[in-house]
């Protein structure tokens, strides 16, 4: 049989029509051919953007692909059933030394696979759709979180605790956290606040985050309003003119110095040394050191 | 339109006179935000006083002397390589300035006197590769120098783009960046620069009648005493250090430079003895308006400055180019 | 303006071959030039060294006995004027405007027109015959009113000799002619030297008093036209015979009747 494709038919071309067609059928065979995996005996569950995932009963071999769901999985005490986190997955140090799938915006498909997941942990706004479309394609279950309130926190901490089997303790860690967010000191005024998150430019988070609900719980309120977006970048002007009581900076390092130079030398909060450096991974992350952030926060603000 | 000084000054008076209002417009009104009155009558008020002259009056300036900038190189960029699509970021200088900027960001310092610093030095190092790169016998050949500044822009636009994986946090920034923001610039940095630029605006003008003289061809140019090459090569030296100043302040704002020069042709013709300073004041208005309807649109949220000035100059241009037709 | 060329050598950067090879010779002041030679033979690179746009690997350039490399490019202008093959201006120029351009070497870094500036371009405008276009766009021109601005332009710059390179190459029969014309009343009347590249032998043997015939970049002949155009020269130098004959004063130089074979073309047959 010739290789060379004739463009007019030919009785004996029909022999060579039939191989093309016959390997274009088993190419499309293909990737039905993908080994099967044991599909566990599992709960269906309706997830945070509304996917009813199918999830196994006692997930063993969990990957988180962002921080704040790796603290809450470590203090429920689910640590052992989990089989990958993020490279930012610092707390507590116990996950440190769990298995790295790379990053919250391109985490690796391939080591996740890697891992024979049985479950997909996954954020709504932190992590990309097409990776949590390319792991169900694969056959995996991956369930999203999406807590954007106090409320939510504590919901989605002892949502989990269901999912890996550990409710009561998901119970307890709500109740302390509930606790540590009660147990404050009531300040005399409610002291307005400004989180920086970044300074040039001036970037901040605006109102409808859980941020919201740290800084009420510990007595005082978000000074930027709610807008199209969540971490808006902030006039100048428009924090002169807000003029804060108190600015947050949650960061490991100290903010530029050029920034209390210029016009900000006059704010409230830089004159009466009301600028305060907080742990960005208890102010940032969703999960349960929130109440620590609460806790913190309230202390700083005692006059 | 045949050039008389007589045209020129009365242009002037009239661009300046139009000028005034609109940079007083920019600077006083801020919708959201403290009235004019308040402004005004509180000059003793330190954070009042603190708004007008720290915040408000660099930012303003700083669009005129951006706006300018930009609109100044885009137009003698346009003559140098004969190409009416070119712009000052054609050149690869932006991303120079970017990549510099974000650099330190990656690097973990994050001080923006770094990113200042990195900014101008990335823009630098562009400029030399590609001024080498479009040298052919020791002439500024015009293709060479367009196509390797395409490409250096292309490979460091590449090293940007690799940059975001290892920028976790610093993200926001390095797009804020990419977008640019005329507040990033404090006063003491707008107020040193603007006398600079306005410097090199006028070394611009003494080669503006050479430049007119470079549009009726190279070699006629050069036959009837004007010394070509050298200007082509200074010229580049003033765009260069016009497009590096404009972004390693305000970050890359475009259209700007791509833009004025071709609305000012329609009306002005091709005598840069009129589009220079007319450019400049053109693009240093169209940029400090952009800049006010980015702050006044959603205060205190700000919008990317880059994306207002194309919203508001590509339906003007298109409209001065359908009725150009008619 | 006398002209002198003494063993001048030019190759273009990047091109191993010599554009022009020791190529010398003289002519008197007020004299019309014409060069010839087939395409590629350095005629365009000739003309760019005698106007200054080009420098010389070797050799050098006189005119009025002073050399080219000792004087300015603004000195330079003034003497010498340079009027190209078919320009293609990257926007729209007023006539006038182009023409005052011309004055450059006189003006200052703003180009400023004095009334002494505005008077030459008038005269040169007159001139040149192109009064009448005065106010009109270049693009909007024929191509031989086109020519005729750059030609006002070149006398603009009042300069003692004007160097064109192929002025008439796109241009029909009649505005050749008119060229040319313009060309010999200059020389004639204002004792200009023209040096001027041209394709067209008849013309060039018509209105030239001097001629100079390049062949491969070399010199092959050169002096006065009556002896340059001859029908040996021409027959090697371009390597096609022709026939010249003398019409009172028209020189017709025409390609030799062999050189068209006979066909028998039943096309041609009515």
């Amino acid at each position: 049989m010739e290789l060379r494709i004739k463009f007019l038919p030919t009785e004996r071309d029909f022999s060579q029509r039939f191989f093309i067609a016959f390997l274009l059928f088993a190419l499309a065979l293909l990737p039905s051919c993908s080994p099967k995996k044991e599909v566990k005996p599992g709960i269906t569950v309706t997830d945070a953007i509304g996917h009813d995932v199918s999830v196994p009963i006692r997930p063993e071999k969990i990957i988180s692909l962002a921080p704040n769901i790796t603290e809450i999985l470590f203090a429920i005490g689910a640590g052992d059933q989990i089989a990958g986190v993020t490279d930012f997955c610092t707390f507590p140090d116990a996950a440190k030394s769990k298995p790295k799938t790379g990053g919250l915006t391109n985490p690796n498909l391939e080591a996740m696979l890697q891992l024979q997941p049985d479950l997909i942990l996954v954020t709504a706004d932190g992590n990309p759709k097409a990776i949590s479309d390319r792991a169900k394609s694969a056959g995996i279950p991956v369930f999203t979180i999406n807590p954007s309130s106090w409320d939510q926190i504590l919901a989605t901490i002892q949502l989990l605790g269901k999912l890996t089997g550990h409710e009561i303790q998901a119970d307890s860690v709500v109740n302390s956290m509930t606790e540590k967010a009660e147990n404050l000191t009531i300040l005399p005024v409610k002291p307005s606040i400004f989180v920086l998150l970044n300074e040039k430019p001036l970037i901040s988070a605006a109102k409808g985050s859980f941020l919201d609900d740290i800084l009420e719980k510990a007595g005082g309120f978000n000074v930027v309003p709610s807008g199209p977006e969540r971490y808006p970048v902030i006039n100048q002007e428009g924090l002169l003119k807000m003029n804060p009581d108190v600015i947050l900076w949650p960061s490991e390092v100290d903010p530029d110095p050029e920034l209390f130079k210029g016009p900000f030398k006059n704010l409230k909060a830089v004159k009466s040394g009301k600028v305060f450096k907080v742990n960005p991974d208890l102010y940032l992350r969703p999960g349960p050191r929130v109440a620590d952030a609460v806790a913190d926060l309230n202390s700083r603000l005692q006059p | 339109m045949t050039f008389r000084v007589n045209t020129l000054l009365l242009h002037l008076s009239v661009w300046i006179l139009v000028l005034i209002p609109v940079f007083l417009f920019c600077l006083f009104v801020q919708p959201g935000s403290v009235s004019v009155q308040m402004l005004l009558n509180g000059f003793d008020d330190p954070i009042l006083s603190s708004i007008l002259w720290e915040v408000r009056l660099p930012r303003v300036i700083n669009g005129l002397m951006t706006g300018g900038a930009l609109a100044v190189s885009g137009l003698v960029l346009q003559l140098i390589v004969r190409n009416p699509l070119a712009e000052p970021y054609i050149l690869g200088i932006s991303s120079g300035a970017s990549f510099g900027a974000i650099l330190p960001l990656i690097l973990g310092a994050s001080l923006f006197s770094f990113q200042i610093g990195g900014a101008f030095t990335g823009a630098v190092l562009v400029m030399v590769v590609v001024y080498f790169t479009g040298l052919r016998y020791g002439r500024i050949d015009n293709g060479r120098l367009l196509l390797g500044g395409v490409m250096m822009g292309a490979f460091v636009s590449a090293l940007i783009f690799m940059s975001f994986t290892f920028l976790g946090d610093g993200l926001r920034t390095a797009i804020t960046w990419l977008m640019g923001n005329l507040s990033l610039g404090s006063s003491s940095v707008i107020f040193t620069l603007f006398p600079i630029i306005l410097l090199i605006i006028l070394l611009v003008y003494r080669y503006s009648y050479a430049y007119n003289l470079i549009l009726t061809g190279e070699e006629v140019a050069s036959q009837v005493g004007i010394p070509v090459d050298r200007i082509k090569k200074v010229s580049y030296l003033y765009v260069s250090a016009l497009t590096a100043l404009a972004v390693c302040v305000s970050g890359i704002i475009g259209f700007v430079g791509l833009v004025i020069p071709h609305i000012l042709r329609r009306f002005y013709g091709f005598d840069h003895r009129y589009l220079i300073p007319f450019s400049f004041l053109g693009g240093g208005m169209l940029l400090m308006i952009a800049d006010w309807i980015a702050r006044a649109a959603l205060f205190p949220v700000e919008l990317p400055v880059g994306a207002i000035t194309a919203f508001l100059g590509a339906p003007f241009f298109i409209a001065l180019m359908r009725k150009q037709s008619t | 303006m006398s002209f002198r060329l003494n063993s001048v050598s030019f190759h273009y950067p990047g091109l191993k071959f010599h554009a022009l090879d020791q190529v010398s010779f003289d002519f008197p002041a007020g004299s019309f030039i014409s060069v010839v030679g087939a395409n590629g033979s350095g005629k365009s690179t000739l003309l760019k060294l005698l106007c200054g746009i080009l420098t010389p690997d070797s050799g050098s350039v006189f005119f009025d006995g002073r050399e080219f490399s000792s004087i300015s490019a603004g000195e330079r202008a003034k003497n010498v004027a340079y009027v190209p093959q078919k320009q293609d201006l990257l926007f729209n120029m007023v006539v006038e405007e182009l023409v005052s351009t011309g004055r450059t070497p006189y003006l200052s870094w703003m180009g400023l027109l004095s009334e002494h500036d505005q008077i030459q371009i008038d005269s040169a405008i007159k001139k040149a015959d192109i009064s009448h276009l005065k106010g009109k766009p270049i693009a909007q021109l024929s191509g031989g009113e086109q020519q005729r601005v750059w030609i006002a332009r070149a006398l603009a710059q009042q300069a003692g000799c004007i160097i064109l390179d192929e002025p008439t190459a796109h241009l029909d029969l009649k505005h050749q002619i008119e060229i040319f014309r313009l060309l010999k009343d200059l020389q004639i009347q204002t004792g200009c030297t023209i040096i001027t590249a041209c394709h067209d032998l008849t013309l060039a043997a018509s209105f030239s008093t001097h001629a100079v015939i390049l062949r491969c970049g070399q010199l092959y002949k050169s002096g006065f036209a009556s002896a340059v155009l001859t029908e040996t020269a021409i027959r090697e130098a371009f390597e096609i015979p022709v026939t010249i004959r003398q019409e009172n004063d028209f020189i017709h130089v025409q390609v030799a009747a062999s050189e068209f074979r006979t066909y028998s073309d039943p096309m041609t047959k009515p």
